[in-house]
């Protein structure tokens, strides 16, 4: 049913109305200006987290009339593929409100999460965005996430060598990165002892190379899933809608990997969150994906856990959680490293801030994705963790201990100051993969101390 | 209204990105007889100036930028063929930028192009996914001093080092100055494949290009 709709949406990317993309770019910059002005949507820096339902409420509304007038811009034909707003509805109302992850005794269900949702949010951890040592580093990177007992689901680790080859886009060796990403992400997972963990993606950039990763018996089963990018902002080409139509047939979940820039062509915040759900609504439409990751980062500082990209990211879950059953993912994309204190308060928050807008959470990036082999599993704990303290608290409650985390790293978020930390061979016990004392060490320090702030951290 | 209140509204116009506004101004430039290189580097540049040093500080976002943009475009549509009707147009340095291959993501090499073109450089931007040798092919077709080149991919990165490789094998590489940039390119991966010039954001690439001009010039 779904791949027959790939059929139309086809049809609309090539007879849709041609546009410059240029001319694409200025038309969404002036019409969410616009609508941020008609809507009378304001940030709050002191409110981290918006508390008022109606503006949510505003923000749906708005992004569902910017995406009715955008269209979804295909950047092969340059041409907008337009929908009607009833169209939009009936696809909208077939989504479910959960979805099975993963296989066997490992297998767990992700719930459409509420404004608010006592239910802890699934996370879907990795290396997101940064760049990992080959083999059995790699191997050893991915196990530290899955051997994470919180953890529920790893992938998305970047490689930047593969048999030595430096790998480029588009050459064989890219091709082969896909095939051992999978094979390696499963290795990590059997020797977590969690065979049937849900993998999220295999990070190689052409959508014909992550086809390679689609193997039922050494790589990616259809209980695992593939990310399909968006383009910024509110565009896609023929080649993704190509790897939607192989990944449906496949049965695979299907990730909408959008990668909002707050500062960009949307503007500030509120312009952000109006294009992102926007993004979100044609991510349901013309990649059927079962979850969407919300990957936002600041146009200068490359992270989203600032105080303008928080209330950006929870003004998206809470549009989303209030009138739709569009499952949102906070992909946490921090400015530190691992072995920081900030690293682990940066996630702290960005699970809060995610958790109380009905979000699930993803992550952690870290250093802006600049430095190779920093991520371990130890900053995807907190940030779950976090996540899982705030479920049920109530945004006013968010907002007090975001209050108090924030001003603790926001000073140094700047890439230039914030701390890079180490590597994870340098964090971690290579042999069990588990973290030396240094860092988790310091993990307890900073989960006692999100205690006493009222975030009961484990 | 006197020279340098004008000015200051023409800036502020750029600023604004009223371009009705910075168009009118450029009419009353010319009408008042003053001298239209004067207004576009008080006027104009400084109120892109201003934008820039706003951007840097997240001050305001990129659509200000692109409004401002637009606006000086327009301006400059209306001063700069009488500027050179009178010979006193300034000889622009000349970039050519391009996102490398296999990277279709432009947000950040669109921000350092228009950047330079407020700043006074001579852009030609190739767009995204543009092969190493159409950059140079570009390059030497206009003359340019800058061969910039951009991604957000670890997997386009080594078509940088490609780029440099290139030029040097074509016996080129002295004439151009290479500058990168992007997500996953850092200061010091820049110095090791040669690149002369690498900036962390727009801002950054601009006073770096402008640096290493000069520091060209006085060789």
């Amino acid at each position: 049913m779904k791949t027959y709709r790939l059929d139309e949406v086809t049809r609309r990317a090539l007879e849709g109305p041609f546009m410059d993309e240029k001319d694409f770019d200025m038309k969404l910059v002036r019409r969410t200006r616009e609508l941020v002005k008609e809507y009378d949507i304001r940030y709050d820096p002191k409110q981290p987290v918006c508390t008022d339902d109606s503006v949510a409420d505003d923000v749906y509304e708005a992004a569902m009339r910017l995406l009715l007038e955008m269209g979804f811009y295909c950047q092969t034909t340059k041409r907008s593929i337009m929908f009607e707003e009833g169209e939009i509805k009936r696809v909208l109302r077939s989504l479910p409100e959960s979805i099975v992850l993963g296989s066997g005794k490992d297998a767990l269900t992700m719930n459409m999460r509420r404004v608010e949702d006592p239910r802890p949010p699934v996370i879907h951890a990795g290396p997101t965005g940064t760049l990992c040592t080959e083999g059995e580093v790699y191997v050893k990177t991915m196990r530290s996430f899955a051997q994470e007992e919180v953890i529920d689901s790893v992938g998305a680790g970047t490689l930047a060598t593969i048999d030595g080859f430096k790998i480029r886009k588009g050459t064989p060796q890219e091709f082969r990165a896909a095939r051992l990403l999978a094979r390696w992400a499963r290795e990590a997972i059997s020797q977590a002892g969690r065979p049937g963990m849900h993998i999220n993606d295999v990070a190689v950039v052409s959508p014909e190379a992550k086809l390679c990763a689609l193997d039922p018996a050494y790589g990616l089963r259809p209980s695992d899933g593939i990310i399909v990018s968006q383009m910024i902002e509110l565009k896609t080409s023929l080649q993704h809608l190509s790897l939607v139509e192989h990944l449906q047939s496949y049965g695979i979940h299907i990730g909408n990997l959008m990668t909002p820039i707050l500062g960009g062509y949307s503007g500030g915040p509120e312009g952000t969150a109006i294009v992102n759900v926007a993004e979100h609504i044609a991510g349901v439409l013309c990649y059927s994906a079962s979850y969407h990751y919300c990957s936002l980062t600041n146009v200068k500082n490359l992270n989203g856990t600032d105080r303008p990209g928080l209330w950006a990211i929870s003004m998206v879950g809470q549009a989303l959680s209030r009138n739709s059953e569009i499952m949102s993912v906070y992909d946490c994309y921090c400015a530190s490293g691992p072995g920081e204190e900030m690293l682990l308060l940066e996630a702290a928050a960005g699970g809060v801030a995610a958790s109380v807008a009905g979000m699930n959470v993803m992550g952690c990036g870290s250093c802006g994705g600049k430095l190779v082999d920093h991520s371990t599993g130890l900053e995807a704990r907190m940030l779950k963790e976090a996540a899982a303290a705030a479920a049920g608290m109530s945004r006013a409650d968010a907002n007090e201990i975001l209050n108090k985390v924030l001003p603790k790293y926001e000073d140094r978020l700047d890439i230039f100051k914030a701390p890079k930390g180490k590597t994870f061979q340098e964090l971690y016990d290579l042999a069990s993969a588990r973290p030396k004392a240094e860092w988790q060490g310091l993990y307890d320090k900073v989960a006692r101390e999100l205690s006493d702030l009222g975030l009961e951290v484990p | 209204m006197s020279e340098a209140q004008l000015f200051e509204e023409l800036a502020n116009a750029v600023y604004a990105g009223d371009d009705a506004k910075a168009v009118e101004l450029s009419r009353k430039v010319l009408d008042a007889g003053i001298e239209p290189l004067k207004a576009i580097n008080e006027g104009l540049m400084k109120g892109m100036s201003r934008v820039g040093d706003d951007f840097s500080q997240l001050k305001i976002y990129l659509p200000e930028v692109m409004l401002a943009a637009e606006a000086m475009k327009a301006a400059l549509a209306v001063l700069e063929p009488e500027a050179l009707k009178r010979g006193k147009a300034t000889v622009k340095s000349k970039v050519v930028i391009a996102t490398i291959t296999g990277d279709i993501h432009d947000i950040g090499k669109n921000i350092v192009a228009m950047l330079m073109k407020a700043n006074g450089f001579e852009v030609h931007d190739l767009g995204r996914d543009v092969p190493i040798d159409e950059l140079i092919k570009k390059a030497e077709e206009v003359k340019a001093d800058f061969i910039c080149a951009s991604t957000l991919l670890s997997t386009s990165m080594p078509y940088m080092e490609d780029l440099i490789a290139l030029l040097k094998e074509r016996g080129i590489r002295e004439k151009y100055i290479v500058m990168v940039g992007g997500g996953p390119v850092t200061r010091e991966w820049a110095a090791s494949i040669g690149a002369d010039g690498y900036g962390d954001d727009g801002d950054e690439a601009v006073k770096v290009a402008k640096e290493l001009l000069q520091r060209r010039g006085a060789k």
